[in-house]
C-alpha cells in the first residue's frame, strides 16, 4: 500500500507552506496527547470531523479513512474491551463473572464508563492518523526537503530520509526476488512455522538481500556524488516556500480552534459533557 | 579553450590490495569527439571511466602511474564534486541512479546541489527532457517510468549539470531493445550537438554509426585504437580479445579469407548490401539457390499445456499482463521467447512455475494441472533459473549451494552427494566445489545458479536472459549448457531473451509476445521473416538476417540465420567455399 506518499493536486491545502501543515500536525498532536478523559471526547471529535473536512479540501478519498479504520479495526475493538472490563466504572452494562482485583475494578464486568474511555481512546487514534496524510498525501518530498532546508535542518539529514522513502519500494522489490528465487530451490518459507522462520529460514533470503543492497548503495553513492551531493555551497531552493495570505488565514484558523479547545477543555468541559449526555440520556 | 579535451599517458591502475587494471593505457580525445571503449569483462573499461569522473580515488582506492588530465585538470587530484562541474557520468542499471521521487527532482538535484540558481534550473531541466526525449514526465515517479525511461531520466539529470565531458558506462547493457533504442536516439542527439562522450558497451552494430574512434582494452592494455573503420574492421583481433564484429563485417571478413580478393571490409550495414550487390552484379559473388531444412516437424508429446491463461496483477489499477494465452510446448522442444521488457514473458514463466497463479484459465504438466502442486513441488518437475545469481547465492561454498535444493526437496543423503558432483561437473565448477560462491567470477556464479538447478532434474529448463551482462566470449556460456541439456539428456528448453543472435543460433521454435499477448509462433526461422509482426514489437532479426532479406531482390534466400548459412547462399563466384 503506498500509505503516505503524495498525491499530485492543486487544492488549498496542496498549495499551503509545509510548515502551516507541519504546524497544524503538531497542534494536533498536542491536543490527543493531552486529552485524557472520557469527556475530552467531545474536544477530539470536533478535531477528528475538522481534519475530515481537510481531507474533503485536499481531494483525498474518504475511502482511504474507512480503509484505515478498517485496518485499525481490530486495535479499537480490543481497547474497548480491554478499557471495558478493566476501567473502574460504576455502571454495569453485562457480567461475565466476579473477580475484584484489590483496589481496582472488577474484571468480570463490562462497564459503561470503561466502553466511553474505550471509544475515547479509539477516537485519539484515529484524530492522530488523521491529520498525516493532511500533510505527506499533499506535500512533495522536493517541497518537504526544501522546508526541512528552511527550519535549517542540513539537506543531507532529509536527504537520507527522502532517499530511504525511495528506496522502501526497491527494497521490498529484492526482498520478493529473492523469496522467489530460493523458493524455486524448494525453499517454501509461507510454509514454515514460526520458530523455524525466526531461527534459520530468513537466512537464505537476508543474505542474499543484504549484499544486494550494499552493492546498490554503492551505485546510488557513485550517482549522488557524481552529481556535487554535498557541494560546499548553498543549495538552490527550488520551491516557493513562502508565507501567503492562504497561510495566515488556515495558521489563525488553527491556532483559534487549538485555544479554544484548550479554553473549553480546561473550564467547561464538565458542563458540556453533562448537556451531551442528557440530550443523549446517556447515563450521567 | 584546447581543443583536446581528454588526455591519457601512460595510465596505469592498480586497486588497493587488487589487480592492475589498466596498464599503460595512451590515447586523447578531441573536443566534440564519441569515443567507444570496448572489451570484454574485466578488461578495464569501467576502471577508466572511474579515474575520469573522479570516483577513483575518491571512493575506491588504488595506486595509479601516468599522467591524465581531462578539460585542464587532473581528477585524481579534487574532490568529486569539482570534477562533476564538468564530468557526467551515467552507469548501466537505471534503477540505483534515480533517487529522487520525481524526474524533475531528480534533473533538479545535481544543479541545485552546486547552486546554480533556480531560473537557470529550471531553463536546464526544460532543455535536458527535450533532448532525452522525457517531456511530459517531469512529475512521474521513477516507479512508473519503463527501463528506458529510467535510464533517460538518470541521463537528462547527469546533462542539468551542464557537463563538457559525457561519460556513458555501458548505458544499455541492463534494457531491453526498444529501452536501447530510446537511449541511443538520445545519445546521438548529444553527439549532434557536439558534447564530447566517451561511452563503453559491447554493442558493435549500433556503435558502428556513432563512434569517431575506437579503443579496445583487453586485460588493462590498449589492443587496438584508432577510426572505427580500421578496428572494428579487424575481425580476426575482436574475436581474439573477445569482442563482437559486426555480423556483416564478418561476412565480408570470412569471404575475404576465402580467397576473393582485396576488399575494403564495410563496418555498415548499409555498406554492406551496397557492396554486396555490386559484387552480385559485378559476378565476384555467386547466389546459390540452397534452400534450409525445415526444423523437425514431428513434434513430442505435449509437456506443458498452457490453456486460456489470462494473468492480472491487482492493484490501482489493476494490470493484465497475460490475455487469453493458448500455448502448447512439446516434450524435447528447444524455445525462444522474445519481446520488450513488460511484454509478458516473466510473467508467463513466473504462472508456468507456480510462483504466480493464473486470474483465469489453467496450466497442464504432463496433463496435469500444476495449481495442485506447490513451487517446491514443481521445481522437481520444472526448473527456472534467474538472471541474476545473485538473487539466490548464499552459501559458503558451491558444494553447499547446490545441496540446498537437493535437501528441500527430500533427495536422500548418499544420493546428494552424488547429485552434487554430477551438477558441478556438468557445468564445470567440479575444481571449485569448496570456493565462496560470491569470490567467483560472474560468468562462474551464473554457471553455480545452472548447476544448482539442474541437480534437481527438472524435466523442462527455464532461462531467463542468458546472455545478460555477459561479454561476447561468455554470453553462450549458459545456452551451450542448455544445448547440452537438450542434446544429450533430452530435456525441454525455454530460453527468454532480448539478444536475437542467440535465438537464431540455438532456438527452434520462436514466440514473440507484446503487451500480453502471443504475436507469433512457429519455427525461427520462419519467424524472422514476418516484419509486420516484428516491427510491431519493436524487435530486429539479427543483423545476418537483415543482410539477407536486403538482398532477396538478387535472388539471395532471406531465411538466413547465422553467417555460415549466409556464405552458403551468397558465396564467391570464382573459388567454391567450403563450409
Amino acid at each position: 500500500m503506498r500509505a503516505i506518499e503524495y498525491i499530485k493536486a492543486d487544492t488549498f491545502i496542496h498549495r499551503l507552506n509545509p510548515i502551516s501543515k507541519l504546524v497544524y500536525v503538531i497542534l494536533t498532536l498536542i491536543l490527543v496527547f493531552l486529552s485524557t478523559f472520557t469527556q475530552d471526547i467531545i474536544i477530539l471529535l470536533v478535531w477528528l470531523i475538522t481534519a475530515l473536512i481537510f481531507w474533503r479540501i485536499a481531494k483525498i478519498s474518504i475511502r482511504y479513512f474507512m480503509g484505515l479504520v478498517k485496518l485499525l479495526m481490530g486495535i479499537i475493538i480490543f481497547i474497548i474491551i480491554i478499557q471495558g472490563f478493566m476501567y473502574r466504572g460504576e455502571t454495569p452494562l453485562f457480567t461475565l463473572f466476579h473477580y475484584r482485583i484489590p483496589g481496582g475494578a472488577d474484571l468480570g464486568v463490562f462497564t459503561y464508563e470503561g466502553l466511553m474511555f474505550g471509544i475515547m481512546i479509539s477516537v485519539r487514534v484515529l484524530t492522530a492518523i488523521a491529520v498525516l496524510p493532511l500533510f505527506t498525501f499533499t506535500t512533495s518530498y522536493l517541497r518537504f526537503m526544501e522546508t526541512m532546508t528552511r527550519l535549517k535542518v542540513p539537506f543531507k539529514y532529509s536527504f537520507v530520509f527522502v532517499a530511504g522513502m525511495r528506496s522502501v519500494p526497491m527494497i521490498q522489490e529484492t526482498w520478493q526476488t529473492v523469496a522467489d528465487a530460493q523458493k524455486l530451490r524448494a525453499f517454501d518459507i509461507d510454509k514454515m512455522n514460526i520458530f523455524k522462520k525466526a531461527f534459520k529460514a530468513y537466512i537464505p533470503i537476508v543474505t542474499p538481500l543484504v549484499l544486494l543492497l550494499l552493492r546498490k548503495a554503492n551505485d546510488m553513492q557513485i550517482a549522488i556524488e557524481t552529481r556535487a551531493f554535498g557541494a560546499p555551497v548553498k543549495r538552490t531552493i527550488l520551491e516557493d516556500i513562502h508565507f501567503h495570505a492562504r497561510d495566515y488565514i488556515f495558521l489563525a484558523f488553527v491556532i483559534a480552534l487549538f485555544a479554544f479547545s484548550l479554553y473549553i477543555k480546561f473550564f467547561y468541559i464538565q458542563d458540556i459533557w453533562s448537556i451531551v449526555t442528557s440530550l443523549l440520556h446517556l447515563p450521567g | 579553450m584546447s581543443d583536446i579535451v581528454v588526455s591519457v599517458s601512460n595510465l596505469s591502475f592498480q586497486y588497493e590490495g587488487g589487480n592492475e587494471a589498466l596498464k599503460d593505457v595512451n590515447f586523447e580525445i578531441k573536443r566534440g569527439e564519441f569515443f567507444v571503449v570496448m572489451g570484454p569483462n574485466g578488461a578495464g573499461k569501467t576502471t577508466l571511466c572511474f579515474i575520469l569522473g573522479g570516483i577513483i580515488p575518491n571512493m575506491y582506492g588504488g595506486i595509479r602511474k601516468g599522467k591524465v588530465n581531462v578539460l585542464g585538470f587532473d581528477p585524481w587530484d579534487q574532490p568529486i564534486y569539482e570534477t562533476a562541474k564538468k564530468v557526467g557520468i551515467l552507469l548501466q542499471d537505471p534503477e540505483s541512479q534515480l533517487v529522487m521521487p520525481s524526474v524533475f527532482a531528480e534533473l533538479a538535484f545535481g544543479p541545485a546541489n552546486l547552486g546554480v540558481p533556480k531560473e537557470e534550473i529550471f531553463r536546464r531541466i526544460k532543455e535536458a527532457v527535450k533532448i532525452v526525449g522525457l517531456e511530459g514526465f517531469e512529475d512521474r515517479h521513477p516507479r512508473e517510468l519503463s527501463g528506458g525511461q529510467k535510464q533517460r531520466a538518470a541521463l537528462g539529470a547527469v546533462l542539468t549539470m551542464m557537463p563538457e565531458l559525457l561519460v556513458l558506462d555501458e548505458p544499455t547493457s541492463q534494457l531491453d531493445p526498444l529501452g536501447t533504442l530510446e537511449v541511443l536516439a538520445a545519445v546521438r542527439r548529444l553527439k549532434e550537438m557536439g558534447i564530447t562522450i566517451i561511452m563503453t558497451t559491447h554493442k558493435t552494430e549500433e556503435i558502428a554509426y556513432l563512434a569517431d574512434k575506437v579503443l579496445i582494452l583487453n586485460e588493462g592494455e590498449v589492443v587496438a585504437y584508432g577510426y572505427p573503420k580500421e578496428v572494428l574492421s579487424n575481425v580476426e583481433l575482436l574475436e581474439n580479445v573477445g569482442v563482437k564484429p559486426p555480423a556483416v563485417t564478418t561476412y565480408f571478413y570470412e569471404l575475404k579469407k576465402s580467397g576473393i580478393g582485396n576488399i575494403d571490409l564495410p563496418i555498415l550495414f548499409e555498406d554492406a548490401v551496397n557492396l554486396a550487390k555490386k559484387m552480385i552484379h559485378d559476378n565476384l559473388l555467386k547466389v546459390n539457390k540452397a534452400e534450409f531444412k525445415k526444423d523437425s516437424q514431428s513434434k513430442g508429446t505435449p509437456i506443458i499445456e498452457i490453456k486460456d491463461v489470462t494473468f492480472t496483477y491487482p492493484g490501482e489499477p489493476p494490470v493484465t499482463a497475460l490475455k487469453n494465452i493458448n500455448l502448447t510446448i512439446h516434450e524435447g522442444e528447444f524455445i525462444g521467447i522474445v519481446g520488450q521488457n513488460g511484454s509478458g514473458k516473466t510473467t508467463l514463466v513466473k504462472n508456468i512455475v507456480g510462483l504466480l497463479k493464473p486470474s483465469k484459465g489453467k496450466i497442464l504438466f504432463k496433463g496435469e494441472d500444476v495449481s495442485k502442486y506447490t513451487v517446491a513441488e514443481l521445481s522437481k518437475k520444472i526448473g527456472l533459473i534467474l538472471q541474476n545469481p545473485d538473487y539466490q547465492l548464499f552459501t559458503l561454498s558451491c558444494e553447499e549451494e547446490v545441496k540446498f535444493g537437493l535437501k528441500n526437496i527430500g533427495v536422500p543423503e548418499d544420493e546428494i552427494k552424488e547429485r552434487i558432483e554430477e551438477a558441478l561437473r556438468f557445468v564445470g565448477l567440479d575444481h571449485l566445489r569448496d570456493k565462496y560462491p560470491f569470490a567467483l567470477s560472474f560468468g562462474d556464479r551464473r554457471k553455480l545458479a545452472v548447476a544448482a538447478i539442474v541437480a534437481m532434474n527438472p524435466e523442462v529448463i527455464i532461462m531467463d536472459e542468458p546472455t545478460t551482462a555477459q561479454d561476447y566470449k561468455g554470453r553462450y556460456i549458459l545456452a551451450d549448457l542448455a544445448k547440452k541439456m537438450h542434446d544429450e539428456h533430452g530435456r525441454t528448453i525455454i530460453m527468454i531473451t532480448h539478444d536475437m543472435d542467440l535465438v537464431a543460433k540455438y532456438a527452434e521454435r520462436l514466440i514473440v509476445m507484446w503487451n500480453g499477448e502471443i504475436l507469433a509462433d512457429g519455427p525461427t526461422r520462419e519467424v524472422f521473416q514476418m516484419h509486420d509482426i516484428l516491427e510491431k514489437a519493436f524487435l530486429k532479426p539479427p543483423q545476418i538476417t537483415r543482410f539477407a532479406q536486403e538482398l532477396k531482390d538478387e535472388g539471395v534466400n532471406p531465411e538466413v540465420l547465422t553467417i555460415e548459412e549466409m556464405i552458403k547462399v551468397l558465396s564467391p563466384a570464382v573459388k567454391e567455399v567450403s563450409v
